[in-house]
């Protein structure tokens, strides 16, 4: 009997249900589809153990940000509950009076959240399940593959984790309502309805100070997180949180308030048609919902700046990846690693004793390598042939490349009077004052040459500059303009008037940074006064292409270079003993591609994750208050249609509603976000030559669907609730 | 003593003709078209099978100035013929003219626009917006109908001056009394000069003091600001205000009731005789 009660109070009250359903529904499908990311690798022919990690890490990840997901639904559910249960005091009421007991009305409630948690979780992971076939379709366009054979994937732990996780759910909101039930005073749930239309106003003074108050604090945020620039988290970052929670509060409490002291002034405004009705319509919710407004609004600057950073990141580590892999693979070699052993102010770079320093040095600081590396003349390819067996039958062709330090020669010496900025993010003055490193003309060729491009066209007396880094591009154009001249031991050389963009490296971005190539020349009279390389790269085509070749390159550097302990090494890589001269690190390309879907996927699909969820929590906040607040004001309508204002001027006033109370949640935190991404925009992408403009017209799209999609159905449920009202 | 008569069924007067012309020729005032002309109207509710009809076909005219009152018992069809005039409902044979405009055959739109242009409305229960202040409440009805923002403060102003509530235009509904909150509404109802005022019960939800300051707020309103007012009151105190009452009883026209120049304790007790006739031949009390 209780249980057809319930069945029929859900179905009753279907139109206040319907988009709490819908979203629960949401809910349930995201939170299962993503979820099921595990399981998706199936459908992908696994070219290399590197693919499966990428889905196992990704899935990881997913499932650590569902407990923050899960957070939020559980938020919207139990909130949404105890709206539906507190519009329903007045019914409850008169079960009481009718003689129910209130054990009997407890389980009435129980039954409806058990029912409608039963019907949203079977529905919702059916159409989860659909959705999943969606994402691997998704996954599919990110890795660029065709799916030849499609199957349909079922993930059990996907599926048992949903189950879980809203049980838990429900469980708590079922215990919460039997309790907020079980509390129910007779008196007050009987005058519930005349309670419930106490309109709250505020003294507008108050308001007026408390609102300049609120936009200095929000002003102050954006001020502070200018000045800590997004790239670390330091104590600016917290005050500007700190500044901006209370500040959008502070806006919100006050919202309603100085809008209505500002707006009664302006007559020719105020005093037309609905507008004062619908204005104080909007007060009364803004002042009753700003606690609701002020975490909608917090939470949708988390969703739109996580998903427009994210999409910002995906551009800034796999945008350049092609480009910053010219070579199949490159080993690192480091003969001198550690800075320059005379200080710069003395070093001379026309001072042989200054470079015989500098070999002095690595002589002591890395005994083995200075030896290993004398004994071969710094030729890191004829080490590898003499020591690593399979060398020949792996590597078709190679070119190595030496950076090599000029003491005393930094590029703040070069650049003379000249200013340059990098940018807020980037320490300009330390990147200047390092000394430059130059690489010989012949080396720089080879590089050429193993890209498959013609060497550069060098006069004997010529300088060349390299430069492929967005960050340091400034600094280039300044050395043009400059065009300073070069002493090293003896030699002086001009600038060519041409700067290159060759990468010299593999790496995970473009990384080749005012690099100078000099006449060979230089270098021989460098390492004839004893100096030895910073850094040294060789770069390898291997004989055979593709994963293959990168598996047969790393399994021979790892059987030619044992490691002393196994293990503790990603299955992605052969682990080898690590050396400072001329085995010191490896990358591959077929690595860094990896590497780059796999971040792509990862970001990809956390971003969109916390994108739907965290928006459409939201939306279904406010669309619920919404139609409550219409439910709540029909004999409002009632009357207005009675005074004369027909369904087209209600409507209206309905949408205009709808529309500023969506948009004035979104409209702040869009300012936020643009605060937060302007500087994440200046600190870095910018820096990196990325455009921000495609992530956020990507959040603009997932904005305007979702958010937009609810504001369309509640103005339309809420028009439909006033129709019907007035027709009656 | 004024005087009571009968006057025949309305219905059987022939099909098209206008208004009744005793009520005409008995008319005191300038005979003018009237405000407000109900002819023949019939309403009835429920489907083929069971029909129960509320108004069975009443006739009568309201003049320009008229504060006139509508009684009868409950179930008599007073209220539907309220809802019928003010629009809410439709009639569903017989034509209702206010100002020469049959209003039965208006669109629904058009409807509308005639009750913001046209009508004013007091409701029992004052039907303030609790959301808005005294001030906005009788501003609304301005603004509804498009009238300049800036002629707006000095006809609300001048109103609630008139009707006692100059005071109270700050307030909320909430923190008024009863009583201020009916000349609220009636202010409401006049601000924007309509042809015809409908009051529905005014003083039902009032206290005697209340209802007497209502009551004379609606005479000042007919006798200095010239406002028309059909009033629905089953309160013989009530309608010994006006200058006419109507009975309507089973959905006809029962027997009209007119002050002339007597007194109002006098019109009281005629009405009051009326009542005592009506609720002897009913059975039952009004």
């Amino acid at each position: 009997m209780l249980c057809k009660l319930a069945v029929r109070n859900v179905r009753r009250s279907v139109r206040d249900y319907a988009i709490y359903f819908v979203t629960l529904l949401f809910g349930v499908a995201i939170f299962y589809a993503f979820n099921s990311i595990g399981a998706q690798r199936l459908l992908f022919e696994l070219e290399s153990e590197a693919t499966a990690t990428l889905f196992d890490s990704t899935k990881v990840f997913i499932a650590l940000f569902s407990v923050v997901v899960a957070a939020v639904l559980g938020f919207l559910v139990l909130y949404a509950n105890r709206m539906l249960i507190g519009r329903r005091k007045h019914e409850f009421g008169v079960y009481l009076t009718l003689g129910m007991s209130p054990g009997a009305i407890s389980r009435i409630v129980l039954y409806e959240t058990v029912f409608v948690g039963i019907v949203s979780l079977a529905l919702g992971l059916a159409l989860g399940f659909f959705l999943s076939q969606l994402l691997s379709f998704f996954t599919a366009a990110l890795f660029q593959i065709t799916l030849s054979e499609y199957n349909f994937v079922f993930s059990v732990e996907a599926f048992v984790m949903t189950l879980v996780c809203f049980a838990v759910i429900y469980a708590v909101v079922t215990l919460f309502n039997v309790i907020t039930v079980n509390r129910f005073k007779l008196i007050t749930l009987l005058s519930a309805n005349a309670r419930n239309e106490k309109v709250i106003t505020r003294n507008p003074w108050v308001c007026l100070v408390v609102f300049v108050a609120a936009v200095a604090l929000i002003a102050a945020a954006y001020y502070e997180l200018a000045k800590n620039g997004l790239v670390t988290i330091d104590n600016d970052f917290w005050i500007a949180t700190a500044l901006m929670l209370v500040g959008t509060l502070a806006f919100f409490w006050s919202l309603a308030g100085f809008a209505i002291a500002v707006l009664t002034r302006l007559r020719g405004v105020y005093l037309r048609g609905l507008v004062p009705f619908t204005v104080r319509q909007i007060a009364s919710k803004v002042n009753t919902a700003f606690v609701s407004l002020w975490m909608v609004c917090v939470l949708l600057f988390f969703a739109i700046t996580t998903f427009s950073i994210g999409m910002g990141l995906i551009s800034v580590f796999v945008g350049d990846i092609d480009g910053a892999n010219p070579y199949d693979a490159s080993i690192k070699a480091h003969p001198m690693m550690a800075p320059s052993p005379v200080d710069a102010s003395e070093a001379d770079a026309n001072d042989p004793a200054s470079y015989q320093a500098i070999g002095e040095a690595c002589a002591t600081k890395y005994p083995e390598a200075y030896a290993r590396g004398q004994e071969y003349g710094w030729d890191m390819e004829a080490y590898l042939a003499d020591t690593v067996p399979e060398w020949g039958n792996v590597v078709a062709a190679s070119g190595q490349i030496d950076a090599w330090e000029v003491p005393g020669l930094t590029y703040a010496d070069l650049l003379g009077e000249r200013e340059v900025s990098f940018g807020s993010g980037v320490s300009t003055d330390e990147v200047l004052a390092h000394e430059i490193n130059v690489c010989s003309r012949a080396q720089y060729d080879a590089q050429l040459e193993l890209q498959g491009e013609q060497g550069a066209p060098l006069a004997d007396d010529e300088y060349l500059l390299v430069n492929n880094n967005h960050i340091t591009d400034p600094l280039i154009d300044a050395l043009i303009e400059a065009s300073p001249e070069l002493t090293i031991l003896g030699h002086t050389l001009h600038l060519h008037n041409d700067a290159k963009d060759t990468q010299l490296e593999d790496s995970s971005m473009l990384s080749t940074v005012a690099t100078v190539v000099v006449p060979d020349a230089v270098v021989e009279a460098m390492a004839g006064a004893g100096s030895v390389p910073t850094t040294s790269t060789l770069n390898v085509s291997y004989r055979e292409p593709g994963p293959v070749g990168d598996d047969a390159f790393g399994r021979a550097l790892h059987e030619a270079f044992p490691p002393a302990t196994t293990g503790g090494v990603g299955a992605t890589n052969y682990a080898f003993k690590s050396m400072d001269w001329p085995l010191w690190s490896y990358i591959t390309r077929e690595e860094m591609v990896d590497q780059a879907k796999g971040f792509r996927l990862l970001i990809s699909y956390l971003a969109l994750y916390i994108g739907f969820v965290f928006l459409i929590a939201t939306a279904a906040v406010l669309a619920i208050q919404q139609v409550s607040q219409a439910t709540d004001s029909e004999p409002r309508y009632q009357l207005l249609s009675k005074l004369g204002c027909d369904s087209r001027m209600l409507g209206r006033s309905v949408l205009i509603q709808v529309l500023v109370y969506f948009l004035a949640p979104l409209g702040l935190a869009v300012c936020h976000s643009a605060c937060a991404i302007g500087v994440f925009n200046d600190n870095l992408l910018s820096a990196l030559g990325i455009s921000a403009a495609q992530p956020i017209a990507a959040s603009v799209v997932l904005v305007a669907v979702i958010y937009g999609g609810y504001m369309i159905v509640t103005y339309l449920t809420n028009r439909l609730i006033i129709r019907t009202s007035i027709k009656s | 003593m004024p005087e009571i008569f009968a006057h025949p069924n309305p219905s059987m007067m022939p099909e098209g003709s206008l208004a009744p012309e005793y009520l005409e020729s008995s008319f005191d005032a300038t005979p003018t078209t009237p405000i407000l002309s109900v002819q023949n109207v019939e309403k009835a509710y429920g489907t083929r099978d069971s029909v129960t009809h509320a108004l069975s076909g009443v006739s009568f005219d309201v003049a320009p100035g008229e504060f006139v009152a509508i009684m009868g018992p409950s179930g008599s069809g007073k209220t539907t013929l309220l809802n019928c005039i003010s629009t809410i409902d439709r009639a569903t044979s017989g034509r209702i003219l206010v100002d020469g405009t049959d209003i039965t055959t208006l669109s629904r739109r058009k409807l509308a626009q005639f009750r913001r242009d046209e009508l004013g409305f007091v409701f029992q229960d004052s039907n303030l917006l609790n959301t808005l202040n005294g001030y906005e409440n009788i501003a609304l009805a301005l603004t509804i109908k498009k009238t300049p923002p800036a002629r707006i403060p000095g006809l609300v102003d001048t109103v609630a001056g008139t009707l006692g509530v100059a005071d109270s235009l700050k307030k909320f509904p909430v923190q008024m009394s009863g009583g201020q909150r009916q000349r609220m509404a009636a202010a409401r109802a006049i601000v924007g000069d309509p042809k015809l005022i409908l009051a529905d019960e005014p003083t039902g939800a009032l206290d005697s003091r209340n209802a007497t300051i209502m009551l004379e707020t609606l005479t000042m309103m007919s006798r200095d600001m010239g406002a028309t007012i059909l009033m629905v009151t089953h309160d013989a105190y009530a309608a010994s205000f006006t200058g006419r009452v109507l009975f309507i009883k089973d959905g006809l026209l029962f027997n009209e009731l007119r002050r002339g120049s007597a007194p109002r304790e006098e019109f009281f007790a005629s009405i009051m005789e009326v009542i005592a006739f009506l609720g002897g031949e009913a059975g039952h009390a009004m």
